[in-house]
């Protein structure tokens, strides 16, 4: 840790002057120079960050909740893909990604949708599972007793109790997806992570600060507008004021926040 | 041992339109069992936890052996008063063995110097050290919990001991029975206790002096037999039962229905026995009298007819009580 | 598996040998995970605390957390260079939400009943928070550190791209030169050592709850 206290330190507050010096317009210029230039292909870039963005998301979620809701009221089955899901997390983003190169034994736009597909699977899986398992089975018997038709039940009961978990979940999910699209750059998927890699590759710091800006800006925005729907599909007597802890048997909440990404 | 007096202790939390104690003055005598009586909400934990001080008083103070708490360390004053409540508070992540020994051990005492000491009080309270030592808290029963509680209050030795409704999740059955190991205990070990209870049956069992507290003040304050005889009001007769003549049976000592001794009495009775089991030795006899006697010296005998007559003059004085009482309860001279 | 089971890769006078990379990555991971305690302990005890900074603290440790991890390293390397800090860094900071979250709840999460019986048998303050407190809210801590240092060793496996080496070097290498036998070691290993952590820490998770399932209070 010397190393860090000594070297890192000295480095940082010199490079801290420097930029600081530097990046006031000219680095701000510098990037939006760099934007500009027809020949970096923006635009491109960022169609190609939304669709990998995008594409994965809804086949997630697509995907995601019909497992959901076929498994969740077989206990077994629920059990089973709760856990196995719930190990999934464990194995590691690039990890996924190596699996998918070497699975289709090809790189670029397939075999990164797949990978960020299968990352976005489990939140939304684990979280509509959840939600419909935790439907309390009083409220629904309520609804009837209340003579409501098995289709009023489902749209007066149990949607509006399930609909904030699993847009919980996919808020969770979007965001890992968003934040793994740079990374899928790595492995030739394209879009920002395109500018960041070759930012790095080629020390050319507003290109990569136009990547890494760029995918920031989307996943922050991602976050509070899901966060805001999410927020708009729960029913007010259901709003927590903070959010909760990650419970020691599950390792991760079934309502996920920030912190689940 | 030690002597506890709390005087003019009064108790206001803030936002709160009356005090939580409201300037009680009494003196729990070494080696005691003091029980603080009253109904939800009349400032019995609040008066307890400022023994320890938990909270501290608005004003007045309380002295331990004529030392001001409020002159002493809190925390080398808590280390120093034994402390059960209701909920037990076993710590769950620790063995029976380490909840015993937490007092000693945050003196500094290692595992080793405290063992012995941890197997006496695990018999003391009745469970045997080789069987509950490496248990967990939730391994045992509330019974068994509270038994465990008793001990770690116990370990360091406290003068005091501070007790907050410490039978009152319990069963019947399981309350007697940890009631009766209570005074067993403190026969060997003669601490002066403070007991909260609002179990008028517990109170007269296990208290020498029974404080009754009502919307912060001490309504009246004596031994058991000093409030069946002499309620102080209304409140304290309907608290207390003391028109329940079988009551007064069970607690009135022999010695209140004392005549002189006659020609009568067949079988002797020692004096400090209660009218109760003297009453069925009578009725059994089929009339006649009981000798009663003290450290082998005969002060009297007690019959059917001056047994009734104890009790109609009990009742008497109730019922005279009762109406000059009628008007204020409040006001009710404090018997000392 | 041909790569890892090739001796060649073992040598470890070799620093790209494959147990000088674990060492590397699990180093990266425990200081990161390391550090990242040294920060949110403190923090999480203070606005465990102080109420009205809990919110802030935790919306902008989340807010961090949100920005995709190979753009966080990407806006350093401006400031940190290729040096082990650009790697840190960002790893340091990807715990704090995660870690003062657990760590605020599971102190939370402890009966305040018995905080006062420890205080009633005259435990001073700080023998109230580590008698009590720590070891009552050490399940929940410890289930934030294992989901902090499983996360951490995933990430962990982009710092090649940041100069730094580790189990993801074998991922780099193995792209750059197109050798998938060297992607796929690096894989199956980065996997184990997330898989392995996990079970790790799980087993330290039970063990620290042992006698603690049932609260003793809700109980008697
Ligand atoms: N921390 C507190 N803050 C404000 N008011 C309190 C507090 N604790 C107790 N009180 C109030 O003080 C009064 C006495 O409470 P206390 O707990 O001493 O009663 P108690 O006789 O022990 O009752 P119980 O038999 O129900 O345990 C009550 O009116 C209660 O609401
Ligand atoms: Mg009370």
């Amino acid at each position: 840790m010397h190393f860090l206290k000594h070297r890192a330190a000295r480095e940082l507050a010199a490079s801290l002057i420097r930029v600081v010096k530097e990046i006031e317009w000219t680095m701000i210029a510098k990037m939006l120079q760099f934007i500009g230039d027809p020949t970096n292909t923006f635009w491109q870039h960022t169609i190609d960050t939304l669709k990998l963005s995008i594409v994965p998301i809804i086949l997630a979620l697509l995907i995601g909740l019909s497992l959901g809701v076929l498994v969740a009221r077989r206990p077994v089955a629920a059990f089973i893909s709760a856990n196995l899901t719930g190990l999934m997390r464990a194995v590691p983003t690039l990890a996924v990604l190596f699996i998918m190169i070497l699975y289709f034994n090809q790189i670029g736009f397939l075999p990164s949708v797949v990978a960020l597909t299968v990352l976005g699977i489990p939140p939304i899986l684990l979280n509509t599972i959840a939600g419909l398992r935790g439907v309390d089975p009083s409220a629904i018997e309520a609804g009837q007793g209340m003579g409501m038709t098995q289709q009023q039940v489902l749209f007066r009961v149990q949607i509006p109790l399930v609909l904030p978990v699993i847009a919980a979940g996919v808020r969770t999910a979007s965001v890992q997806i968003i934040a793994t699209v740079p990374i899928a750059g790595l492995i030739g998927g394209g879009g920002y992570g395109d500018y960041i890699l070759a930012g790095i590759n080629l020390l050319n710091i507003p290109q990569l600060l136009v990547g890494a800006v760029g995918i920031a800006l989307l996943a922050l925005l991602a976050e509070f507008a899901l966060a805001a729907l999410q927020r708009a599909v729960t029913p007010a007597g259901l709003r927590a004021t903070e959010p909760a802890a990650i419970a020691p048997s599950a390792r991760r909440s079934p309502v996920g926040s920030l912190a689940d990404v | 041992m030690a002597t506890i007096e709390f005087v003019d202790v009064t108790k206001e939390y803030p936002n709160a339109k009356t005090p939580a104690v409201d300037n009680v003055s009494f003196t729990v005598h070494e080696g005691a069992i003091c029980m603080l009586l009253g109904t939800s909400g009349s400032g019995k934990t609040t008066l307890l936890r400022m023994v320890n001080r938990l909270i501290d008083p608005t004003s007045g103070e309380i002295r331990i052996d004529g030392v001001p708490t409020t002159q002493q360390d809190p925390i080398a004053l808590r280390r120093s008063i034994g402390y059960v409540i209701q909920q037990v508070g076993l710590f769950p992540h620790l063995s029976i063995e380490d909840n015993v020994r937490v007092v000693p051990s945050i003196l500094g005492k290692s595992a080793a110097e405290t063992r012995d000491r941890v197997d006496e009080l695990l018999h003391l309270v009745g469970l045997e050290p080789a069987e509950y030592r490496k248990r967990y808290p939730r391994q045992l029963s509330g019974g068994q919990q509270q038994r465990v509680g008793l001990a770690r209050a116990l370990a360091a030795d406290p003068a005091v001991l501070l007790m907050d409704e410490p039978f009152g999740a319990l069963d019947a059955i399981t309350r007697a029975r940890l009631q009766d190991e209570l005074l067993n205990v403190q026969r060997g070990v003669r601490k002066t206790i403070l007991f909260v209870t609002h179990d008028v049956e517990e109170a007269f069992k296990l208290g020498d002096q029974i404080v009754v507290m009502s919307e912060g003040k001490l309504v009246q304050e004596g031994s058991p037999i000093e409030l069946l005889a002499q309620p102080a009001s209304d409140f304290v007769r309907q608290l207390v039962g003391a028109d329940n003549i079988l009551r007064q049976f069970e607690y009135q000592p022999v010695t209140a229905a004392l005549e002189p001794a006659t020609d009568a009495a067949q079988e002797r009775i020692a004096a400090d026995e209660r009218l109760l089991p003297a009453l069925l030795r009578l009725i059994q006899m089929r009339n006649g009298a009981l000798a009663v006697v003290r450290d082998g010296e005969t002060l009297g005998q007690v019959s059917l007819a001056s047994v009734f007559a104890s009790v109609q003059s009990i009742h008497r004085n109730a019922s005279a009580a009762s109406g000059e009482h009628n008007r204020s309860a409040d006001s009710a001279p404090v018997i000392r | 598996m041909s790569y890892i089971l090739d001796g060649y890769n073992w040598d470890l006078t070799d620093p790209g040998s494959i147990p000088n990379l674990l060492i590397a990555h699990i180093s990266i991971t425990f200081v990161s995970v390391l550090i990242g305690l040294a920060i949110a302990f403190p923090l999480a005890f203070l606005v465990a605390r102080f109420k009205h900074l809990y919110l802030p603290t935790v919306t902008t440790a989340g807010i961090l957390y949100t920005i995709p991890s190979l753009a966080l390293f990407a806006l350093l390397i401006p400031f940190t260079a290729f040096s082990q800090a650009t790697v840190l860094i960002p790893l340091v900071i990807y715990t704090q939400v995660v870690l003062i979250r657990n760590i605020v709840a599971g102190i939370r999460a402890v009966d305040p009943q018995l905080v006062e019986v420890g205080r009633a048998m005259g435990m001073n303050s700080w023998q109230l928070q580590w008698r009590v407190v720590l070891p009552l809210a050490m399940p929940v801590i410890i289930a934030g550190i294992r989901v902090v240092t499983v996360t951490t060793i995933g990430i962990a496996t982009l710092a090649p791209w940041v100069g730094t080496e580790d189990l993801g070097t074998l991922m780099y290498q193995g792209f750059n030169f197109a050798r998938s036998d060297m992607e796929a070691a690096g894989t199956i290993l980065v996997i184990a050592l997330a898989v392995a952590a996990d079970l790790l820490l799980l087993g330290v998770q039970a063990a620290l709850s042992r006698g603690q399932r049932v609260n003793a209070l809700s109980e008697a």
